[in-house]
Formats: structure tokens, C-alpha cells, sequence
């Protein structure tokens, strides 16, 4: 067994359920001394919660320390943070799926290793998806929808609540191109079946773990209760997301929910 | 413009563009998400999967998507080494494999791991007495490339994976350069393969692995591919691969035979004066690397701007160092200096090629007052 360890050390820092407010994160800033690396994405991708990056980037930096932000989700939606070190990627800002890119403020904090990239990522680069990122980011598509989503959204949300359905993470800041709702009762698995065979793609918690239906590591961090967790579903929208789909979806969610209560009474 | 540099890449076939065009545009959907769109993309992956297994030829294994061949040698290598039982710390390899994994060789080297890289003869290839005498139960894994990407020579990979199994090793086969153009011989446990040099798109790879011999993963997140290389998966850039290596299966025979009579005009085109890098009969040979006494080769390629040719790799063309394969056969900086490499194959016509080479050729002998 090869070992390439260093005395390294990691530590996870909780969620309160709300979401993150700055001074849940300067009390627990108590890490040891030295410099390190702090990684915290910017937008949660299974709530939409919105770290309070920037504040945290100033305590990091007095600390000595680098921030490493991934802001798969809020790239070309939200303003960056102020960050060391920012990963996005093409696919959740309508660009092709295989493309990324790790953004440096200072190139010197890397070590190259030679070959492409300036020698800091060797392989062949993939071109056509390199300009296919290239002309999403710059078309604006999803910065320019924000402003509409944000009221669309909060027409959903009015009547998600009206529906005896919960907003998790309601008081945080969240991005408005993703949601988290709970419809109690109602377990996850059974509300996606449903919603796909009406024609409508959510998921519950990310896409990588939708498929395993194991609780959403992102929910249970956040303490939230196992029996609204697992009855909760994400929805997100981009620049395509019309009223009309959003009151589809929200017929749908009556459907289920009056399903679910027929069955149970 | 001639395209002569089929070693550094491959125009897309347009059966590859056609399959990758439904995922590039309408089905955009996440493959891993449960919906009926998640699951028609995961679907097609599926069957890309299945097309590029079959195009490798081997049985008892599976692959896993990358995102490049370079990407999958250093996973091969890094998570074979990070598995690798109490003892095994050594890696043996080739002074003129691809750097990928020479580069990854010298990484691990540095933290901690023995690597012998074997010498080769002037014909570019390995001797396997060589390779048995460096083989003992210190070896965790032996890396050698099927068709070298800068001279064309085929090694004898089939033997070699058979003397690494004895010894207890893993085999890695780099056979970028071979897939649909050399059979993959049965042996390797890990095999890595990239669809841009099948004509098929950039930014996608695979490695193949043998059942068991699954190194651990490199990227860790999402837990994709079976937990083995996680990260969202591009349904278009795997139909893409899949359709081409299909292609490529399909089109074996016909792809050969072709090449076979490109070498050849090419061959008769050049005047004498002109040497082969390596071996011309152990040897892919859509590759044609040669030299010439005196020739300044770099001034050659910047005054046949139409024509794409290159010196040694690729990688290595920008960097202006003499190329590590071409010293490795045992020729001086300056006879690597005066080398150039010529890369042709399925879409490549015998009339521009040889056109191409007519060119070169006068231009050479111009270049050393010889009349054209």
C-alpha cells in the first residue's frame, strides 16, 4: 500500500438547518492556527443556500489561509465570490456536459507539473467545449433570468406554503435557481414517479445520489428532521423555466398531495 | 491544407458528429438523474459503453468514462499503486512511453515509488529479456505502450502482460495510439484508450479494467462509474466515442489496407537520403517518422504552412526540446532535430498525401541546395 500523506488534517464544520448566517461561521472559526485550506461551495446544489462567502473569505486570508470555493452553481448566475480558488463548471449554466474550469487569482499558488494548460493540467484540450462554455457564460442567459426567476419563484413558494408544503432553508439566502420543498407524508421516491409520469424532471437531493434514494447527506447535515427529509424533492430552474411550467408543476403538487390524502384517510 | 498529423489527432468522423448531435441540443438532461430524460441519457452512455468495450476486443472486464487518456494513465497508475499489497512499490516501464506516463512515473518516484524505465533498440522496440530480468515480487505494475505515438512501433504487449502476470503485476497497456488500427492483444489488466485519436470527439477517454483489477479511483465526488470515477457524466462526448469506435470496428480491415497503400506511396514519393525512425515491420503504419541528414526540421514545417505535420508528439512541439522517443532509439540531438513525423489514415487520400510528401521532399532538398 502506497501512502502519499502528509501530515494533513480535515475538518467539517455543521449546519444549522436554516442555512449558514456569517456568525454561525466565525464562531466556529476556532480551527487550529496555521494556514490551510477552507472549502465551502457558494451555492448549495441540493437547497440553494448561499454561503456568506466574502465575509468568510476575510477571516480566511487574515488567517493566512486560502478559499476555495466551488461555484458549480452559482457561476454565471451570482457574482463570484472573493475566493482563491473558484471551480465551475460548463454544464449548470447551459453549457456541454465534461467541462470545467478551476479559476486561479494567483497562478503561483499552484504548482505546474507541465504538459497543456500552461503546464498546469496535462490532456489534450477539448476545444469545441471549451467555446461551447465559453458562449454560454457570455450570452447570460441564466444572470439575465435571475431577476424573473427570483419572482417567479416567489410565487411558487407563496402557494408551496398555502399547500401544507415546507421551504427548506426558507430564511437563508438562497440562489433563486434552486429549491428545496418537503410535502410531509409524501415520501421523495413516490413524489418523483409521480412528477415524471406527469412529464416533469425534479430530483431528490442531487443527481448523482437521486438514484440511490439513500437520505440526502446535504439534509441531514443540516439536522433537519428524517421525517421531512425524506420527503423532500429539489426543484431548480434556469432561463427556460416558463409561468406556465411552474403552475403545471404546482397543479401537480396539489395532485399528489390530494392523492396522498385520499389514501390515507 | 494537407492534414498529415493523424498521432496528434483525428478530423471527427461524421457518423461521431451525427450520434453526439441529440445530446449536444435537445437531450441535455443529467444522466444521472432518475427522470425518463436522466435515464434515455444514461442509456445512451450505456450503449457507447458497449461499443467501446467491443472495439478494445477484451473479455472479462469493463470500462469507465475519463475525461482524457491522460487522465486515465494517472488513475491507472496512482490507484494501482495506492492498492498495491505491502511491498510492491515498483513500477516498470519504457523510455519512450507517452508522457503521461512517464510524467506520472517520475510523480510517484517522488513520493516514494522505484521505477526502472527499460532502454530500447535503435528499432524502438523493448527486449523482452530485458523485461524478465527486471520482473520480481517487488513490481507492482508494468506500463507499456502498444503503438508508440511519435515512431509507430508496436510493442510486443501480449508477451509482456503474460511475464507480468507470473511475476504477481498489474499490466497497464497504453493503447491510444493502437485501438482500431493494432489488435489489442488478450493480457493487459488496464487498458487506456481516447476517442480523439478514433475520430471521435476531445475531452472524452476510458480506461478498461480488468474484473478485480479496478485501480483505486483518482477523482472522488458523486460517485460515478460504479464509484470508480466520479464526476457528471457527457452523454454527447460518449455517443460520440462509442459511434466512432464502432466505426472503427467496423471499418478494420478496410482502415488497414488503407494505411498499407498510403505507407507505400508515401515511401516511393520520398528521393533517397531519407531514414525511417524505428521499425518499419513491427509497426502501425499510418506513422511515418523520418529523418534526413542536415535537415533543419522545424524550418521545414514553418515553410509548408499548408501542410500539418509535426516533430516528434504534439505535447512536445511547442516546447522546442528534442523528442525523448526519438534519443531513446539512440539518435543525436541532432538527428532528432532533422526528424519529422507524417500521420495519415482513414479520410487521408493517396493524391494529397503524396502530393504532401512531394512537396516536403523538394522542400528538404531545397532547403540543403540540393535542385528539387
Amino acid at each position: 500500500m502506497m501512502r502519499w500523506s502528509r501530515p494533513w488534517a480535515a475538518r467539517r464544520l455543521c449546519l444549522p438547518w436554516t442555512g449558514w448566517a456569517s456568525s454561525d461561521w466565525t464562531s466556529s472559526t476556532n480551527y487550529s492556527p496555521g494556514p490551510g485550506l477552507v472549502a465551502i461551495q457558494q451555492v448549495n446544489n441540493e437547497t440553494g443556500v448561499i454561503q456568506p462567502l466574502d465575509a468568510v473569505a476575510e477571516q480566511v486570508r487574515s488567517a493566512g489561509s486560502l478559499l476555495l470555493a466551488d461555484c458549480a452553481q452559482g457561476a454565471g448566475k451570482l457574482a463570484l465570490p472573493d475566493a482563491d480558488l473558484i471551480a465551475i463548471a460548463a454544464h449548470k449554466v447551459g453549457g456541454p456536459p465534461g467541462f470545467g474550469a478551476l479559476l486561479v487569482r494567483d497562478i503561483a499558488t499552484l504548482r505546474p507539473s507541465g504538459g497543456q494548460e500552461k503546464g498546469y493540467r496535462r490532456g489534450t484540450e477539448n476545444l469545441p467545449s471549451a467555446a461551447g462554455f465559453a458562449a454560454a457564460i457570455q450570452s447570460r442567459a441564466f444572470a439575465e433570468a435571475m431577476p424573473r426567476l427570483t419572482q417567479l419563484r416567489s410565487r411558487l413558494e407563496q402557494a408551496i406554503v398555502d399547500n401544507c408544503g415546507i421551504i427548506i432553508a426558507a430564511e437563508a439566502e438562497r440562489s433563486p435557481a434552486i429549491a428545496a420543498y418537503a410535502m410531509p407524508g409524501v415520501a421523495s421516491a413516490s413524489q418523483l414517479v409521480q412528477f415524471d409520469l406527469a412529464g416533469i424532471s425534479v430530483s431528490a437531493g442531487s443527481a448523482c445520489s437521486s438514484g440511490s434514494m439513500k437520505p440526502s447527506r446535504v439534509l441531514e447535515a443540516m439536522g433537519l428532521p428524517p421525517a421531512i427529509a425524506s420527503c423532500a424533492i429539489r426543484v431548480s430552474f434556469g432561463p427556460n423555466t416558463s409561468e406556465a411550467d411552474v403552475e403545471r408543476f404546482l397543479a401537480e403538487w396539489r395532485r399528489i398531495r390530494d392523492r396522498a390524502a385520499a389514501r390515507a384517510a | 491544407m494537407i492534414y498529415l498529423d493523424y498521432q496528434a489527432t483525428t478530423p471527427v468522423a461524421p457518423e461521431a458528429a451525427e450520434a453526439m448531435r441529440p445530446w449536444v441540443e435537445a437531450q441535455f438532461a443529467n444522466p444521472h438523474s432518475p427522470s425518463r430524460w436522466g435515464r434515455e441519457a444514461a442509456a445512451a452512455i450505456e450503449v457507447a459503453r458497449g461499443q467501446v468495450e467491443r472495439a478494445i476486443g477484451l473479455e472479462g472486464g469493463s470500462l469507465a468514462f475519463t475525461a482524457s487518456a491522460t487522465e486515465a494513465i494517472n488513475w491507472a497508475l496512482k490507484g494501482t499503486l495506492e492498492k498495491a499489497p505491502q511491498g510492491r512499490s515498483r513500477i516498470v516501464t519504457v523510455a519512450s512511453e507517452h508522457a503521461a506516463v512517464l510524467d506520472t512515473c517520475d510523480w510517484l518516484e517522488g513520493r516514494g515509488c522505484d521505477v526502472t524505465r527499460l532502454a530500447v533498440g535503435r528499432d524502438g522496440l523493448i527486449d523482452l529479456a530485458d523485461v524478465e530480468a527486471v520482473l520480481d515480487d517487488r513490481v507492482a505494475m508494468v506500463a507499456v505502450m502498444l503503438v508508440n505515438n511519435e515512431i509507430g512501433v508496436i510493442q510486443p504487449v501480449g508477451e509482456v502482460a503474460r511475464l507480468a502476470r507470473e511475476a504477481g503485476a498489474v499490466m497497464l497497456c497504453d493503447a491510444v495510439q493502437a485501438l482500431g488500427r493494432v489488435a489489442i492483444p488478450e493480457g493487459a489488466d488496464l487498458v487506456a484508450v481516447s476517442a480523439h485519436k478514433i475520430h471521435g470527439p476531445k475531452g472524452i477517454a476510458a480506461l478498461w479494467m480488468r474484473e478485480g483489477a479496478e485501480p483505486a479511483p483518482l477523482l472522488h465526488g458523486g460517485g460515478q462509474e460504479r464509484g470508480l470515477r466520479s464526476g457528471t457524466m457527457a452523454p454527447a462526448l460518449c455517443a460520440g466515442f462509442g459511434a466512432a469506435a464502432r466505426l472503427a470496428a467496423v471499418r478494420f480491415e478496410e482502415d488497414a489496407a488503407h494505411v498499407e497503400r498510403l505507407w507505400d506511396s508515401a515511401l516511393a514519393k520520398l528521393s533517397p537520403g531519407w531514414t525511417v525512425n524505428g521499425s518499419t515491420e513491427r509497426r502501425h503504419r499510418g506513422n511515418l517518422s523520418i529523418r534526413r541528414e542536415g535537415l533543419d526540421a522545424a524550418r521545414l514545417i514553418a515553410d509548408l504552412r499548408d501542410v500539418a505535420f509535426s516533430l516528434g508528439s504534439a505535447c512536445a512541439s511547442g516546447s522546442g526540446r528534442p523528442s525523448h522517443v526519438l534519443r531513446a532509439i539512440g539518435l543525436s540531438d541532432a538527428q532528432a532535430r532533422s526528424s519529422i513525423r507524417l500521420g495519415f489514415g482513414r479520410y487521408t487520400s493517396e493524391e494529397e498525401l503524396v502530393s504532401a510528401v512531394g512537396r516536403i521532399d523538394a522542400e528538404a532538398r531545397a532547403q540543403q541546395g540540393l535542385a528539387a
